[in-house]
Order: structure tokens, then sequence, then C-alpha cells
């Protein structure tokens, strides 16, 4: 009897999982936690909530939302890759940062494949500002006034050392010397630059820095990563000048790995789906994000770059202080 | 101006408006008055749901859940001696005594009246003042910053422990265990010791819970057993409370008179408040915490404070309120948030397709008064929704010790826990209650050492950002005018209070 019993159990908890990887077409059947391994004031979090309520509409089921920040991305990531792969855990913002950031803490690395990967929804450019009362008006201006005043012009960073390292590429390539000043965030490295403290700081596109360049009282020098800066249609991206370093954050969505294909690729075609939506677009496209869609397929690639381009981008600038 | 301020009213007295405040000060409320949950964490729950709302609906819901909670943190602070928030821990010093006498309803109702003044006059200097305030508030750049901050610190030390050196040890342990966690410039860890959980540095819920709330509990464990060993049952049966039955009505009532005599208080201490929300970053705890300091210095009875003083609790509460109307200048006028409760506000008028910014006044100055008036309202349901909430929880400190005390364990887990949904944090409470048990019996200082804790990360960073702006040339300190000005504070008021402590001894 006891052995029927246990053959029965061993039968059913068989079949149950034979049902749930056949028949992932099932999900989801309860809600869905999407964990943000940035805090809540971030463009991450707004941008995942955006997108977030319309999916919750496609898939039929809540959206939970956590906020997990600490170590630049690593500690979310952390849980996600943890987290059970049932696909009813997700990670969700600028998960290329996350990637690279074990990289500059000297912690534990993630590997590509630690992770599926859902796509992704935006880049996001890092732009680099000076005031309008300085006499450099072009990168080319700027980058001759730094060579004729070696050591004395402060460039800061919004709390991106990715941001910060490839400005160090840009100082060995053009032999200059900067002085280099990390702020926090990109609100605390915008009030610096609007109230003049360091000479030019970058920080990402929707800051507040960037809103007052929209309005003329900032003025842009360059994009350090390799896309368009929305608004600045003028403005070179590092592809354009050359330069052998760039940031790549693209934000997106992934889960653990072990997530049946199935749930994976419904996802997916949730988020395309959403992304397809012009109300949702307009919207974020007058906060001054780039909603653009990116395959699953397509997100793991620009990660695998993100994660091989940073120790070459580590051991070129070692030598700039 | 005038026109743009009707349509602004226009548009926020519609009913459906003033409902979502009323919620949302309710919600904030009761979030707040649970440890560990604050109002910042209400505004994250409720971000998604503003969606469905009108975008005043959704503003006034933010703001009534900013307003609510900010009051709520100083309930369990009061009652508990848990602080619901951390700026609400400078609340705890007087208020809890008070519990203990059995006169919660008077202490909450201090804490309520003062709250709401101070918040009501620091809006009006948000509504009156932005402009000139968000000028000065850009002057402050990292030299500033790093003056400004060793004065409050210098004060602080000086002023808050009856020895001065006995405060410089506070300030000097709070700033080391500052430095834990992640290099603000190199971005390398330092002091975790492989723990990636500490790369952030300690989370400041779990210490301030831990140090003010769980110590207490270790306190008075050690008491308990000290008196059975002494075998004095009967001390330990008179000391079971029974504050609910309360045997003198006056104790639960705030008279106009004791009201009166905390104004001088409750309006230095806005000021002082204020002054702080204009520099971004420095926050609630410091202001309510310099304010506490000073009403102690001024009050012609200094001895009161920390026995259950009306205006130790006057100052605590006005001093930490009156931060959020300057605080949100920058938000409105720069687009740049002063704290993470503006930062989540910029959020929800980002979800809205609203970029607060330097042309907000004029392409939405509509929205701006409306804003400006949900803050006003969201005040006076504060003050109303406070008044019946604090009628109802006073009545929970009728529980007998034992219970009380293990609540308190509970809370102090949970509270630790839910801020970041992890179990570490819950261990460094713990390590935070045994340190703060083991400096209490040294008479170190445990709200300096947090207030030092808090400013440190912010003092390094900012020092090292002058410095690397000058080109590491120190002087930089001294010849910039407003930096050099705080400066010089420092060392009058370091001065003056040793003078005045001095006196107070021979006296």
């Amino acid at each position: 009897m006891k052995k029927a019993l246990v053959a029965l159990t061993a039968l059913f908890l068989i079949g149950g999982f034979w049902v749930n990887s056949v028949m992932g077409v099932d999900y989801p059947t309860k809600p869905i936690t999407i964990i943000v391994p940035w805090g809540a004031g971030g463009m991450s979090n707004v941008s995942t909530r955006m997108l977030g309520e319309k999916m919750k509409a496609i898939l039929g089921q809540p959206i939970v939302y956590i906020n997990k920040p600490g170590a630049s991305g690593v500690i979310g990531l952390n849980a996600v890759k943890k987290a059970k792969p049932d696909g009813y855990t997700i990670a969700s913002g600028a998960l290329t940062l996350g990637f690279t950031s074990p990289f500059f803490f000297d912690t534990d690395r993630f590997e590509v494949d630690d992770f599926v990967y859902i796509g992704s929804y935006m880049p996001q450019e890092r732009v680099l500002f000076t005031t309008n009362d300085k006499p450099y008006k072009t990168w080319e201006e700027f980058i001759a006034y730094s060579k004729a005043h070696p050591g004395k012009v402060s460039v800061g960073s919004g709390g991106a050392q990715w941001a910060l390292e490839v400005m160090k590429s840009i100082a060995r390539k053009e032999n200059i010397k900067w002085k280099y000043v990390m702020f926090k965030s990109g609100g605390a490295a915008s009030s610096a630059i609007l109230g003049g403290h360091v000479d030019a700081c970058e920080t990402g596109t929707g800051t507040p820095a960037y809103q007052s360049a929209r309005q003329g009282k900032l003025r842009v020098l360059v994009d350090l990563g390799t896309e368009k800066v929305p608004f600045f249609p003028g403005v070179r991206n590092m592809k354009d000048l050359g330069y052998p370093f760039s940031t790549m954050l693209e934000y997106g969505m992934a889960m653990p790995a072990g997530v049946p294909e199935e749930i994976r690729q419904k996802l997916e075609n949730a988020l395309k789906t959403v992304m397809q939506d012009k109300e949702l677009m307009n919207k974020m496209g007058e906060t001054g994000f780039t909603p653009r869609f990116v395959s699953g397929s397509g997100y793991r690639e620009i990660v695998i770059g993100a994660i091989n381009d940073t120790p070459a981008l580590q051991d070129y600038v070692k030598d700039i202080k | 101006m005038l026109e743009q301020l009707l349509s602004g009213l226009n548009m926020v007295l519609v009913p459906e408006n003033l409902l979502w405040a009323g919620l949302g000060v309710a919600f904030g409320m009761i979030l707040g008055s649970i440890p560990g949950l604050t109002d910042n964490m209400g505004i994250v729950l409720m971000l998604p749901f503003t969606y469905y709302l009108g975008p005043i609906a959704g503003i006034a819901l933010l703001m009534g859940l900013t307003k609510g909670g900010n009051f709520g943190g100083s309930i369990p602070a009061i009652l508990f001696n848990i602080p619901g928030t951390p700026q609400a821990m400078v609340t705890c010093i007087d208020g809890h005594p008070l519990t203990k006498q059995g006169k919660s309803g008077k202490a909450l109702k201090q804490a309520l009246f003062s709250s709401v003044m101070a918040d009501a006059c620091s809006d009006l200097i948000l509504i009156f003042l932005a402009a000139p305030v968000a000028m000065i508030a850009l002057k402050i750049g990292p030299p500033e910053y790093t003056s400004i901050i060793i004065f409050s610190l210098i004060v602080i030390s000086v002023a808050a422990s009856d020895k001065p050196l006995r405060g410089l040890v506070a300030v000097v342990l709070g700033l080391l265990l500052g430095t834990v966690g992640t290099d603000p410039e190199f971005g390398t860890t330092r002091l975790i010791f492989h723990v990636i959980d500490l790369a952030d540095g300690f989370h400041i819920m779990p210490m301030v819970i831990g140090m003010l709330a769980f110590s207490e509990v270790l306190l008075q464990l050690e008491q308990q057993i000290m008196n059975r060993l002494r075998k004095r049952f009967s001390e330990i049966q008179a000391e079971v409370f029974k504050n609910g039955d309360v045997i003198n009505p006056d104790y639960h009532r705030l008279s106009w008179k004791e009201f009166r005599g905390t104004l001088p208080t409750i309006f230095r201490s806005t000021g002082i408040g204020a002054a702080i929300g204009i520099i971004p970053g420095i926050g609630t705890t410091v202001g309510s915490y310099l304010s506490y300091i000073m009403a102690k210095q001024y009050s012609k009875h200094p001895e009161k404070f920390g026995n259950g003083a009306l205006e130790g609790i006057a100052a605590a509460e006005a001093g930490n309120n009156a931060v959020n109307g300057p605080n949100l200048i920058p938000l409105v006028t720069l687009g740049i948030p002063g704290n993470l409760a503006a930062a989540l506000i910029l959020g929800g008028f980002m979800i809205k397709g609203l970029v607060p910014g330097p042309t907000f006044m004029q392409t939405n100055g509509d929205m701006l008064y409306a804003l400006f008036i949900i803050l006003l309202l969201s005040n006076f349901f504060t003050l109303l929704i406070g008044y019946f909430y604090i009628k109802r929880v006073r009545k929970v400190t009728s529980i007998p010790k034992f219970y009380l005390f293990t609540g308190i364990i509970v809370f102090s887990v949970i509270g630790s826990y839910v801020s970041y949904a992890s179990l570490f944090d819950v261990y460094v409470m713990l390590v935070f209650g045994i340190l703060g048990y083991l400096l209490t019996k040294f008479k170190i200082n445990l709200p300096t050492i947090i207030v030092a804790f808090f400013l440190g990360p912010m003092l390094e960073s900012k020092f090292r950002q002058s410095l690397s702006i000058s080109g590491d040339d120190a002087t930089v300190f001294l010849t910039k005018p407003i930096s050099l000005t705080f400066l010089i504070l420092t060392i009058a008021a370091v001065f003056f209070l040793l003078k005045r402590k001095k006196k107070l001894m021979t006296d």
C-alpha cells in the first residue's frame, strides 16, 4: 500500500513536471514578480513600471515590483539569478550596467548564460554636458582646451563608473590630463554642472541636466555611447569620432537560466506587443527615453558585447589617474 | 500669477482629489506607524496605482503619503521607542519617557501639532521663496557642502553629550561605520570582508532600530535579570505597565498653556529645519537632531530633556517636518530631487508625462500651483486624520511590559527585514543592538553616532570631490566665501558652547 502510494505520488509529480514543461503555454497562473536592481528614484524603475502596467493586461496576471538596489545592480541581479526558474521572477532595468559592475567591484562575475533574455526596450546614451559660459563650444575645441590646460579641467560623472572609464580611455587616446569627479547620481551631477562646480559632466539622458540642455541652459559636447541622443540629432557619438570604447547601457528584461523556452517566448511576445503601443511610446519619448524593441537573442548578444568589452577597457585605462 | 493660482485651485478642488489626498494621508500614517515600513515604501507601492488617476489626484495621493508617513513615524517612536522612520529617532528621546509616565496622549498631540505647524510654515517658504532659494542651493558645491557638514557634526558632538569628548568619540565611531561599503570615487569595495550584502554599506533602518530599540530591550532584560537575582519580585510586579486605564485624564490632554510654552521652540526649529532643507541631501534626521540640541541649549529647563520634555518633542518634530518644504524647491525649480521622497514624486510626475525643471513654472504654472495647494491641503488632512488616529493607537500602551518587549523584538526583526527584503539586515540589526547596549554602558550618545553615520559618506564624497575639482589643493575650503563662513561659524560655535557648559558646571 505504502509503495503504491509512493509510486502514485511520484507519477503525479512526474506528470506535473511533464505538464509544466510541455504545456508552458498555461503560464502565467499566478502574479509575476519583477525585480528592479536599482532604487525607486531612477530611470530603471520608472521605465519598468511604465512597461509592466501594459504587459500586465496582456498576460492577465498582476505584477509585483520589488526594488532591490545595491552595488550598481549586482545585488538585484544575484537575487534573480538564484530565483526559481519558473518564469515568475524577472529582472528589469539597465541590465548591461549590472553585468559590468562586478568587474569594477571585483566580485563574482555573471556568466551570460546565468540568465535567459526576454528582450530589451531601450538604449540609454551617456552625454557629456558643459555650461554655456565656457570658451569651448564643440568637442574639438574642448579637446584642444583640455590639451592646452593639462590637469586644470574637471570632468564629472553622474554615478556611472563605466562612463568614467570611457572618459579615461578618451584621455589616454588624446593624451589629456583631466581631473575626474564622481557624483552619486544623475541628479547630484546635474546640480553640480548647473551650479558650475565642474567644467564638464556626464549623465544619462532624461536627467535634469539633459532636460536643461533641451532648454538651452547647458551645452552638449559628446555622446559617450554609440546610438543617437534624442532631441540632439547633431551630437556625435564614440563610434562617429573613432574612439575605441563606449558605454552600452541597454534596458531590458531577463530571467534565471532554466526558464522553459515557451514561457520566455510568451514574455518576449508580450514585451514586443507593448512596445507597439503608440500612447505609451509617446509618453516615454516625452520623458527623454528612446524606446525600441530588441529580441531576446539580440539582447543576449548586447550583453556578451558589454561583458567582453569591459576587461579590455579596464586594461586600457589602468595607468590613467 | 493670480490667474495661475485660480486655475490651480480650480484643478485641485474637486471631491476626487480631496478623497485621494485624504486616503494618502491615512495610508501613509498607517505605514509610517509600522516600524520599517516608511512613507517612501508607500510611494513605491502606490506609484503604479497613480496611472489610473488623473495627474492631480495622483500627486495628491503621493503628497498625502509623504505627509502622513512623516508624522506616522513618530507614533511608534513615542509608544514603543522604535522610530517608524529614521528621522523619528529624535522624537524617541522625549516621547517615550512620557509614555512610560502614562502620558502618551499628551506626547502624541504635541508631536502632531508641532509637525503640522512646521510643515505648513515650510510649505509657505517653498511657495513664496522657491526662486531665490533655488539660486542659493545651486551655489552650494562640494567645498561648501564639506564645511556645512563639518559645522553640523562638530556642533552636534560638542552640544549633545555632557562631556564633549564623548560626543567626539560618537562622531568618529559613526563616521567610521559610514566608511563601510563602496568607495565613492573608485567604486571599489572596502571593509566589507567579501560580504557582498555590505557593498552599499550598512542600511540605515536596521542600524537605527538595532541601536535604539533592540538595545533598549537588552537593557531592560539586564535589569529584569538583576532584579530577579536580587529576588525583588514585588518590584517586578509593580513595574507592569498599566497606562491604558489612566487615573488622571489630564495625562492625555495637551493644554493650550503647555502648547504655547513650546511655540518659541517650534518656530526656532522650523527655522533650523528649513535652512537645512535648502541644502539637498542633508536631510530630516539632521534637521530634527540639530533642532533638538539647540532647544536643549536654549531651554529654561534643560534637565527635563530626555525625561519627557514637551519642548524636546516639539523641537524634534518641527525640525524634522520643516525640512520637507524647502527640500522640494530643487525639484520644482530645477527638476533635481532633494530627497528620496522627492525623487519618487519626480517619478510620479514623469509617469504623467510632466517633466519638472527650469521652465516648469512657465509651461505648467497651474500644475505647480495645484501642487502647492495640495501640499497645504495634505497638512490639514494630517492634522484631522492624525487627531483621530492617535486617539485609537495610544490604547496599545496598556499592553503589559513582557508582551510589549516581545512585540518590540518582533517588530525590530520585521522592521529591519522589510525595506530591502533581506535577512542579512536582521543580523545587522541584532549586532547593532548589542553594540548599542555596550555603548550605552560607556555613556556614548547613540543618536550622535547615527547622525554621523548618515552624514559620513556625504562628507567623504564631497570632501574628495572638492579636492578632485581643486587639483588636491586644500585651500579651496578657505577661498570659497560660503565655505569659509561655515568654518568660522564652527570655531565660534564650539567656543560659545564650551563656555556655556563650563558656566553650567560651575553654577
